[in-house]
Parts: C-alpha cells; sequence; structure tokens
C-alpha cells in the first residue's frame, strides 16, 4: 500500500512537472480538434497525430499520447451526441440515447455527464492499474516462448472475434497484417525478406505508413464520396450542467460501468468495445422502466462512457506488464514507445519507473484535462463541426503527409503511405475490416519471435504450446471464442449488436 | 411483380460482371504459373504454385463451363486478391531458406503465414461464390485519385523545392479532391495552411525540414527524390 503511494507520488511528481503538464493538456486539445471530426475514430486520430510526438523526450511525448488518446476518445463521443456519426465501434451505444437527449436540447448534460463518467471510471481504474501493475509484472515472469506466443494468438483471436462482420475476414486481415510484418530483415540472421532488393523496404515497412495510410487516407477517401449534409444538432446548447436529479439517476450507472469496464478491459482483444456494450445492456436490464433507453436516457450515456473508459485505461496493463497490445489502438503505442527506444514490457516498470508512474499519473491527468478544458469547449467543438468538409481534408492531408515524412525525413515513406490509402479504400469496398490487420502487423515481430524461440527450446516439437499448462490454457480459451464465434446463430446476433447506422 | 424486374436487373448485372469474374481467377492463375516458371526449380514453393496455377485455370474454365454463380462480388474479388498476394508472398519468400534441423530459417514464418493467408482467402472467395451479397460498391475516382497525386506531388518535391512549395501544391492538389472544390477559396486557403505548417513542423516543433529549394536545384536531382 505504502509502495503503491510512493510510486503515485513518483509518478504525479513527473506529471505535474509544468512541460509535462502542458504537453498532456496540448495532447488532449488537439487530440479532441481531430477526434471530434466526423468519421475520424480515436485509432486515425492518434495515427495522425503521432508524428507531432516524435521530437519530444520520451516520457513527455508518451504523456502528450496518453492526453490524445483521452482527447481523442471525448471527441469521438462529442461527435457520436450533437452528429450522431460514431468515430468507432465503441462510441456507437453513446449515440443511441446521447443524441436523443442532443435532440430534446440536453446536449450539454449528455456531453458532461458524458465526461465526469468518464473521469470518475478513469479515476478508479487508474488506481487500479497502479495496483494491478506490479502483481501482474511478477505473472509476467512465469511467461515463456510458448506463453507469449499463445497469449499473442489468444489476443488476436480476441479481436477477430470483436471485429464486426465475417469472422474468416477478420482473420485473413490479421494473417495479411502478419505477413506484411515479415517484410524487411529477418530478427535472427539479418537476411532480407520480400524487399526486392528495394533499400526503402530493407528495413521493414513502417507501422506509421500502414496505420496513416488504412486508416487516416482511406477515411478520407471514404468521406469524400458522400457529401451529404451532416446533421449537427443546431439546437442551442444552453444548460451545459447536468441537474441534481440527472446526477442521481446516474450514480449507480456509472459506478456499474466502472466495474463491467475495468474487467473487460483487461482481457486482451479489445475490451473497450464490449464494454460498453455490455454496460449498457445491463443498465437496461437494471432499469425500472426499459422502454426510457433510445428514447434519451441519461444513464444510457453514463453507462458505456464510463465503461468505455474504464475499459480503455486497463487495457494498458496487459501491454505495460505483458508488453502485448490488447488492440488497435495499444498498437500504436507499442509503435509510439518503439519510436523511442522504450520496449514496453515487464522491465518498463523496474527500469524505467519515473516514465511508467508518470504514465499512469498521466492517465488521470489527461481524464481531469478533459473535464476541465473540454466542458467550456463545447460550443467551439460544434462550430469546428460547421467548418465545411473540403476545407478541412487538404488539411488533415497535408499534416500527415508531413508528419509521415518527417519520421524518417523519407520521401518514400510518403509514397507507401500513399499505397495504403489506396489498400485501405479498396479493403474497405470488400468489407475487410483494416483494425485487426493493424494488430497483425504490430504484433508479427513478437509473434514470430516467440514461435521461433519456443521451437527451438523444446527442440522442434510443436506439442510445446499444449503440453506447458499457461499456454494450453491460453489456446483453449482462443479455440473456444473462435467456435463461439463461428457459431452462426451466435454470428446472427453478433451481427445485430454492430448494426451499422 | 417487382420480383420480376429485380430478377432480372440482377440477371443483368451478374452477366456484366462474369466476364470479369472469370478473367480474373484465370490471371492470378497465369501469374501464379509465371512464378512457378521464374523460380525455375523443383521446389515446395514452385511446385505449390503450379498446383495452384492450374487449379486457378482450371476453376475459371469451370466457372464458364459448368456456370457456377458469383453472388457476392465483394468476398469474391477480396478473396481472390488475398488469394493472389498470399502466393506473390510465397513467390518472393521462396528464396530464403527454411527449416534447418529444428530451428526456423528466415523463410518459415513467411511460408506458414502465407499459406494460412491463402488457405483462409480461398475460403473467402469459396463462400462469396455462394451466398448472396450486396454486391461491388461502387469506386469512386475523384478523391482517391487526387489525394494519391496530392501525396506523391508531396513526396516527389519536398526534398529538392522545400516544404513551402511541397504543401501549397500538394494542398491544392489534394483539394481537387471534392466535387465542392472553389478555386480561389482554395487558393487562399492553401496559403493559409502551408503558412500554419511552417509555423506548427520546423519552427514550433523543431523538426529538421528544409524551407525553401535547395541550392543544386536540377532536373536529375529532382527524378531521383528519394
Amino acid at each position: 500500500m505504502t509502495d503503491l503511494l510512493a510510486n503515485l507520488a513518483l509518478g504525479f511528481g513527473v506529471a505535474f512537472s509544468p512541460a509535462n503538464l502542458g504537453f498532456c493538456m496540448l495532447g488532449a486539445l488537439v487530440g479532441t480538434l481531430i477526434g471530434v471530426l466526423p468519421g475520424v475514430g480515436p485509432l486515425a486520430t492518434i495515427a495522425m497525430l503521432l508524428p507531432i510526438t516524435f521530437g519530444l523526450p520520451p516520457v513527455g511525448a508518451l504523456i502528450m499520447l496518453a492526453g490524445i488518446y483521452y482527447g481523442a476518445q471525448y471527441g469521438g463521443s462529442t461527435t457520436s451526441i450533437l452528429v450522431n456519426i460514431p468515430g468507432e465501434a465503441a462510441s456507437v451505444v453513446t449515440t443511441l440515447d446521447g443524441h436523443q437527449m442532443a435532440r430534446q436540447g440536453r446536449a450539454g448534460p449528455a456531453l458532461a455527464i458524458a465526461a465526469i463518467g468518464s473521469f470518475f471510471a478513469g479515476t478508479v481504474a487508474t488506481v487500479l492499474v497502479a495496483a494491478l501493475g506490479a502483481p501482474l509484472t511478477s505473472i509476467a515472469l512465469l511467461f515463456g516462448p510458448a506463453e507469449y506466443f499463445s497469449l499473442m494468438v489468444l489476443g488476436l483471436i480476441f479481436a477477430v472475434v470483436l471485429a464486426k462482420g465475417s469472422v474468416v475476414k477478420a482473420l485473413t486481415m490479421i494473417l495479411l497484417g502478419l505477413i506484411l510484418s515479415m517484410v524487411g530483415s529477418d530478427i535472427e540472421t539479418g537476411q532480407s525478406r520480400m524487399s526486392f532488393d528495394i533499400p526503402e523496404l530493407a528495413d521493414g515497412i513502417g507501422f506509421v505508413t500502414v496505420a496513416m495510410g488504412v486508416f487516416g487516407f482511406a477515411e478520407i477517401m471514404r468521406n469524400l464520396e458522400h457529401t451529404d449534409s451532416r446533421d449537427v444538432v443546431n439546437a442551442k446548447l444552453t444548460g451545459l450542467m447536468p441537474t441534481w436529479p440527472d446526477l442521481k439517476a446516474c450514480a449507480p450507472a456509472i459506478g456499474r460501468g466502472t466495474v463491467l469496464g475495468s474487467i473487460l478491459g483487461i482481457l486482451p482483444g479489445g475490451g473497450a468495445v464490449i464494454a460498453a456494450f455490455a454496460a449498457y445492456t445491463f443498465e437496461k436490464k437494471v432499469a425500472r422502466d426499459p422502454s426510457r433507453f433510445g428514447r434519451g436516457a441519461i444513464e444510457g450515456v453514463a453507462a458505456p462512457e464510463s465503461a468505455n473508459n474504464a475499459a480503455a485505461q486497463t487495457s494498458f496493463i496487459p501491454l505495460l506488464t505483458l508488453g502485448i497490445p490488447p488492440n488497435a489502438v495499444m498498437a500504436l503505442m507499442v509503435g509510439a514507445m518503439t519510436i523511442h527506444g522504450i520496449v514496453p514490457g515487464p522491465q518498463v516498470m523496474t527500469k524505467q519507473p519515473e516514465l511508467f508512474w508518470g504514465m499512469i499519473a498521466s492517465m488521470w491527468l489527461g481524464n481531469a484535462m478533459l473535464v476541465i478544458i473540454n466542458l467550456p469547449l463545447v460550443g467551439v467543438w460544434v462550430r469546428l463541426l460547421r467548418v465545411p468538409y473540403r476545407l478541412l481534408y487538404p488539411a488533415i492531408m497535408i499534416f500527415c503527409c508531413i508528419g509521415v515524412y518527417s519520421i524518417n525525413n523519407s520521401p518514400s515513406d510518403v509514397l507507401i503511405t500513399a499505397a495504403f490509402g489506396l489498400v485501405g479504400y479498396w479493403l474497405s469496398k470488400h468489407d475487410f475490416e483494416p483494425a485487426p490487420m493493424l494488430l497483425g502487423f504490430v504484433l508479427g515481430p513478437l509473434m514470430e519471435e516467440n514461435l521461433r524461440r519456443a521451437m527451438l527450446i523444446a527442440r522442434g516439437d510443436p506439442t510445446t504450446f499444449l503440453v506447458r499448462p499457461i499456454s494450453a490454457g491460453l489456446l483453449a480459451v482462443a479455440t473456444l471464442l473462435l467456435v463461439v464465434a463461428l457459431l452462426p446463430m451466435i454470428r446472427k446476433k453478433r451481427d445485430e449488436v454492430f448494426v451499422e447506422e | 411483380m417487382s420480383e420480376g424486374v429485380q430478377a432480372s436487373s440482377q440477371g443483368a448485372v451478374e452477366q456484366k460482371r462474369t466476364v470479369t469474374s472469370v478473367v480474373s481467377p484465370a490471371l492470378v492463375g497465369v501469374l501464379a504459373l509465371g512464378g512457378w516458371w521464374n523460380l525455375a526449380s523443383s521446389s515446395v514453393t514452385g511446385n505449390a504454385l503450379l498446383a495452384c496455377g492450374v487449379l486457378l485455370l482450371a476453376f475459371a474454365i469451370g466457372l464458364v463451363v459448368l456456370r457456377w454463380p458469383v453472388r457476392d462480388p465483394r468476398d469474391y474479388y477480396g478473396g481472390l486478391a488475398l488469394f493472389g498476394l498470399a502466393l506473390f508472398m510465397l513467390w518472393a519468400s521462396a528464396d530464403l531458406p527454411g527449416l534447418r534441423g529444428f530451428a526456423f530459417g528466415p523463410g518459415t514464418g513467411p511460408r506458414i503465414f502465407a499459406s494460412i493467408l491463402a488457405g483462409l482467402s480461398l475460403i473467402v472467395m469459396i463462400v462469396g461464390m455462394f451466398t448472396q451479397g450486396p454486391g461491388l460498391e461502387r469506386y469512386a475516382w475523384r478523391g482517391p485519385l487526387f489525394i494519391t497525386i496530392g501525396t506523391l506531388v508531396f513526396a516527389m518535391t519536398i526534398r529538392q523545392f522545400g516544404m513551402v512549395i511541397a504543401s501549397y501544391v500538394s494542398i491544392i492538389a489534394v483539394a481537387a479532391g471534392s466535387d465542392e472544390v472553389r478555386w480561389i477559396e482554395t487558393a487562399i486557403w492553401a496559403a493559409v495552411l502551408t503558412g500554419f505548417c511552417v509555423l506548427v513542423f520546423p519552427i514550433a516543433l523543431n523538426l529538421p525540414l528544409q524551407l525553401w529549394p535547395a541550392q543544386t536545384l536540377s532536373f536529375s536531382t529532382f527524378l531521383n527524390f528519394r
């Protein structure tokens, strides 16, 4: 306990330095600015904004990224509530009641409760991350290559199950990501693989180019297709703060959402989406009058938003302790960390305590920033939504281009990004989800390395994955999940959950 | 009665698609055979490519002769393209050494994953033939074309002409991708954005970006942009 407090104190000491405070605030601000744009989810936002953190020291960069992440998520909720366009799967639920509230002129309370709920959930989850981080690191020591490999398989299968649409197609996307990650030098022998003697490919394909192409560029191409007018709520935003009865109605919903979200977020494979859905369904179940849901029930905003945020926070646990990104957003964070020379994993906590705890503290700080800066700025975001897209997207494009170029000062990276933009556009036309691909792309090198090591240790015996108990357990869960996802009845239900607007 | 209309219009769509849906697997098959020819040694990969090429050609013939349906072209073409990519990756990693004893070589991983990808994409393709799908979505050409052109322009000019010119030109090229583009507005907006980028990236973030054209600007340096 005292350890925990001392660690948190260390973290807050790092995070509260004026420079880091500034980075966090700037990140939250810019994150919201981009995240609020319709059709740009947190993933695309982080991909686009990643390059601006490259010039910063590692701690500052990660703190800014945390700010961007929370800003982007909150921006997504804002768009969901005001425009009824969810930026990502997790905020689909928020549109159900949030947009209805906005239509009734209660956009203010809806936005405020989303921020307050997120903040509360964030506070609880921060403590949870700090408390669970150390014990989980010791679990990480039990993990050999075989266990790591199986855990990554499990994470990828989770991502498949949660992706919308066909399970087989999500699996192909993962394989595509894995195979793309193998372009470049071999980790063990240094032999160049599938790079056709093109010097730009010898180092492998940069993950920022893939992420920005497939998410950023492709997103813009898709948005340019339908220039339908956006249904921005024009009702004046009067009465920003929720009333006392509102708060009273929401308090238990926020609590339940936080608990659900915290638990589901730890599971590898993108708990945030499932947490939001689970929290909403749960609220509907326990409500005295379930018919209010879908017509502007404030609990219907509070619970999923809290759950979403709690899950987003606790999903840092597998990343920071095991070094395994549980979802695509975390995969981007891993990429960002590696660019700064940090290998996420159990060593981070012991070797760079100020980084680890500083980041945990900055998570909480990022949340607090959101409440402080975003509530007064709601009016600004609404005005931003009214800026015509024909002016907005060239700005986003040029930021992306300069950002990609500045990573390595390499024009060919920009070319590769453009190519991946077209790939992403094609994928979306054929209903392939790019998120599993990105996760596969980031996990690819780790997976291959651990697979090779495990096989080497077992002297070429593939049953090692089934003989070692932890590995076998993880694989069993993965198989079970896959079978469940493939059962057609459940698949039908899954499709219902992910109804597209 | 409306059903009849729908059926006939759908028939027309299928008719239009069949030419492409036969030519594409045949093309992938021919490419696979070309890959086998190019490898010129009887390796496992070569044999796999040969088998897949022959199979795809046989499949294309089967499509015509046995009148197999293509009910969901989205999945059909999606699966086919990924199958082709998997074969391409197999071909590209054919020269890499594989298993040595029980140790994985550089080529083992790519081969394993490419084979699984090939299998899965075949499933997507075949399922796409027999389940009803929503039909191909129309590709817009304007947005993707100009966005790609704008990005290419940026990549090719940033080194030689500096950030100011590269940004300005590529913003205008990208802006042409929208149907609602207004040229005067765009010209002004591009200038504003360029100024903003100059303030943010080289100045505020201190990134080493060159602002103006290089002194040694010549046609040959332009071509050798990377």
